[in-house]
């Protein structure tokens, strides 16, 4: 499943985060991305043994962007053009190695975070999509299924050649990628904090709601009184 | 803006729009020609679990014999460029790969290409996500240098010109036809099966946008508007569907 934080829920992913923070160790723009504004929104993807294997962050750009207020130079119609409350800039995107691979796993479990970015756009009103994509991993943008144009010419942005693309989020442009990726029902997951159950990390309950998906009611009901009954063993041990 | 970035953005804007290879070659040959490049050649390099054997896709500008000669002596397998694109993400020129030539043969490659009028190439990779290996040769008969800001906008002018170039060039080997093809069939038959769209590019060896417009083409000739109605639209109209690749 896809993790969705925003900062009302982020406590619950105080761990993960931290877990991120060291991955990218120093000083890094990641890092210091981490600690986001009110308004940021992560996408966040764990592996089986719940480390993170994927996050980028989400910004509306009329708040902060900074594709227009570091590199301008970059969007030929003018910085202002990618500014507004229906635009927002991806940034401080993180992917484990066991991800970047074009094995089928890899390439299925991609695909998914990046519809899953989409409909997050959808339902926030978000019609399209900016960031500074690194020259070098270019025919991954172009190929993976997004609407992809560009805003203007590759530069330099921290030492590293990018090129500002956009990325359309319009209904037709999901629909598409939709069909594209024979996708199922949706895979993003909006924990809510203060609504989880007996302190369960966030991986732990996303395991425990992909197997309740697999499981008919009969057999859920049982499994739950069993958790129930573990979990008081282990509150009063 | 300089003629070159003013080319460089035209040629973005262009690549959505082109819907021939031909239109999308000229398009690449105004870009390129503004940087001072005469000939260009987008080759294959490799493609996964085949053994190595370059060849060119299309190019524009003059060829010389040397293409023909290259392919029928193999000269692939001592070229110190087609080793190097393996492993480079950054585009390199000739006068920094010419240095690496092991042998007095390899050197004579470079020697033959300067023979034609060249003064010096850029060669830029392109990798796709599936691992197979692409690179766009620009010749150059008068830059003996590539300044960092040619080398990033070639860089990106390549891999567009490579990754669109390769799409038109599979939906030009398929001739229009009324009634569903053999490849519209073969995409509906993967979709009953429940496979996305790369997937079948994979079982098809084409690339999934070349699947995405065959898909597409199909929905038109079946008058349905949805992916997943395709296989039953199919099956009304008589279409016996199997998962040949031929």
């Amino acid at each position: 499943m896809i993790h969705i934080v925003t900062a009302d829920n982020r406590g619950l992913y105080a761990r993960e985060f931290e877990r991120i923070a060291e991955l990218l160790g120093g000083e890094s723009p990641q890092r210091e991305g981490l600690t986001a504004g009110a308004g940021s929104l992560h996408v966040l993807s764990l592996d089986g043994w719940g480390a993170p294997e994927f996050i980028c962050r989400l910004d509306r750009t009329d708040v902060a962007c900074a594709l227009a207020e570091r590199a301008p130079q970059l969007v030929a119609a003018g910085a202002e053009t990618i500014r507004g409350p229906a635009v927002w800039e991806r940034t401080r995107v993180f992917a484990a190695p066991g991800l970047c691979g074009p094995e089928p796993e890899s390439r299925r479990r991609c695909g998914e975070l990046r519809l899953a970015i989409l409909e997050e756009a959808r339902e926030r009103g978000i019609e399209r999509i900016v960031e500074a994509a690194p020259c070098n991993r270019i025919v991954e943008t172009l190929r993976c299924g997004w609407w992809v144009s560009f805003l203007g010419l590759p530069g330099e942005l921290d030492g590293v050649p990018v090129v500002a693309v956009e990325i359309d989020a319009s209904a037709e442009a999901t629909a598409d990628l939709r069909e594209r990726l024979a996708a199922g029902p949706s895979r993003r997951l909006h924990l809510k904090a203060g609504e989880t159950p007996w302190s369960a990390s966030p991986k732990e309950i996303e395991t425990f709601l992909e197997a309740a998906q697999q499981l008919d009611s009969s057999k859920l009901q049982p499994l739950l009184v069993a958790l129930r009954a573990a979990v008081a063993d282990d509150a009063d041990s | 803006m300089s003629p070159a970035e003013a080319a460089t953005l035209r040629f973005f804007q262009d690549t959505a729009k082109a819907s021939s290879l031909e239109q999308l070659i000229d398009s690449f040959g105004a870009c390129i020609a503004a940087h001072g490049f005469q000939r260009a050649v987008c080759m294959r390099v490799a493609t996964p679990g085949q053994p190595v054997q370059p060849k060119v896709l299309f190019d524009w500008g003059a060829t010389t014999g040397l293409g023909e000669r290259y392919a029928s002596e193999r000269l692939y397998r001592i070229d110190p460029t087609v080793q190097a694109i393996f492993s480079a993400i950054e585009p390199f020129s000739w006068d920094e790969i010419e240095v690496k030539a092991k042998t007095p043969e390899a050197a004579a490659l470079f020697d033959d290409l300067r023979a034609t009028g060249a003064r010096n190439g850029l060669v830029a990779p392109v990798h796709g996500p599936l691992g197979e290996v692409l690179a766009v040769v620009l010749v150059s008969d008068t830059e003996a240098e590539f300044p960092s800001d040619v080398r990033q906008r070639m860089h990106v002018a390549a891999s567009l010109f490579a990754t669109r170039g390769l799409t038109l060039m599979e939906r030009a080997a398929e001739p229009p036809a009324p009634d569903l093809t053999r490849r519209e069939i073969q995409c509906v038959y993967w979709i009953a099966e429940g496979k996305s769209d790369w997937e079948i590019g994979q079982i098809l060896q084409i690339s999934d946008e070349t699947v995405a417009w065959h898909v597409q083409n199909a929905k038109k000739k079946l008058g349905v508007s949805r992916r997943a109605q395709l296989p039953n639209a199919a099956w009304r109209r008589g279409v016996l569907l199997d998962e040949s690749r031929d």
